[in-house]
């Protein structure tokens, strides 16, 4: 009883301070890696996920890659707008992007994060979008036998 | 999306105040077993089957562990999700609980049970299931015992 109460002081002074455990540690991808789990247990073939990228001001370069070495020429070539290629040279620093697992990079004029999918999610061939709006981005899902492939982003 | 985990705290925190119980899965399939071999010892009958609808609002995998004879490369060529090959491969590997199991998998927990006394399988027997969908367990008793014969 005593431990019971102090469970739940604990967690209403967490609540009073707006803090619970595992709150902060959100990451654009989480929901992708959730649905791509969904998928693979759900049978179905496609879902679509969503990123959060409200923290970031737009416009947005939305890059995911498989693993190895993207030349920026190649990577530059999968966006139209030169805003884009130029976030996308910045945040390469003028090298080849390499990776070593699946990689969803997000980019603007101030921020860049990236966000690495092990066994949750796999990019077969890079996509990319530039997103001049606010608000979040889908991203497509299909499920081939137990792994998960991110084909597009919108 | 950030009241979710506030109420389900906010649950777990009363549930322990009040002492309530949890529901088990596993537990309420066992029980339902139990039932079915004594309703086979009563009419004499040899085979028995009955349907459960598991409470889980996720896909989940109801497997039924023999004690022996289950290797790494039996559960790695099922066509399961790789969490629920993780579960059985790691009860495999270290059993938490002697005898036959009941084992009730999903993405991120897995609920085993002992099977009642007197049951048994003789092989892993298995059903990846949807929310929702009915599970069918079929019971027949071969030389004496009670074997799960199938999973479906």
């Amino acid at each position: 009883m005593v431990r019971s109460a102090s469970i739940l002081s604990t967690l209403l002074l967490q609540l009073a301070c707006g803090v619970l455990p595992g709150a902060d540690l959100e990451t654009p991808v989480d929901d992708v890696r959730r649905v791509a789990q969904d998928l693979r247990w759900s049978k179905q073939h496609q879902a679509s996920a969503t990123i959060d990228v409200t923290e970031f001001v737009p416009p947005v370069a939305i890059l995911a890659v498989p693993p190895g070495m993207h030349t920026l020429r190649e990577i530059e070539l999968l966006f139209s707008a030169e805003a884009a290629r130029e976030c996308v040279r910045r945040m390469a620093g003028g090298q080849p992007l390499t990776t070593d697992t699946s990689t969803l990079y997000i980019c603007s004029a101030r921020q860049m994060t990236s966000s690495f999918f092990h066994d949750d999610a796999s990019v077969p061939k890079p996509v990319a979008l530039w997103k001049e709006s606010t608000g979040n981005v889908a991203v497509l899902l299909e499920r081939q036998g137990d792994e998960v492939q991110i084909v597009g982003l919108r | 999306m950030r009241l979710a985990p506030i109420a389900l705290t906010l649950a777990l925190a009363a549930c322990s105040l009040l002492g309530c119980d949890q529901y088990s899965e596993t537990s309420a399939i066992d029980q339902k077993i139990r039932l079915a071999q004594g309703g086979m010892d009563q009419d004499k009958s040899t085979r028995r089957e009955f349907t459960h609808t598991a409470r889980t609002q996720r896909p989940y995998v109801l497997a039924v562990l023999p004690t022996t004879g289950v290797t790494k490369e039996t559960i790695t060529a099922l066509d399961l999700p790789r969490e629920a090959k993780v579960w059985l491969t790691m009860e495999v590997d270290n059993r938490s609980l002697p005898g036959p199991l009941l084992g009730f998998l999903e993405a991120d927990r897995a609920e085993w049970h002992p099977l009642s006394d007197g049951v048994t399988a003789d092989q892993l027997l298995y059903a990846w299931k949807q929310p929702r969908e009915e599970l069918t367990i079929e019971m027949t008793i071969v030389g004496g015992r009670t074997l799960i014969t199938s999973v479906r």
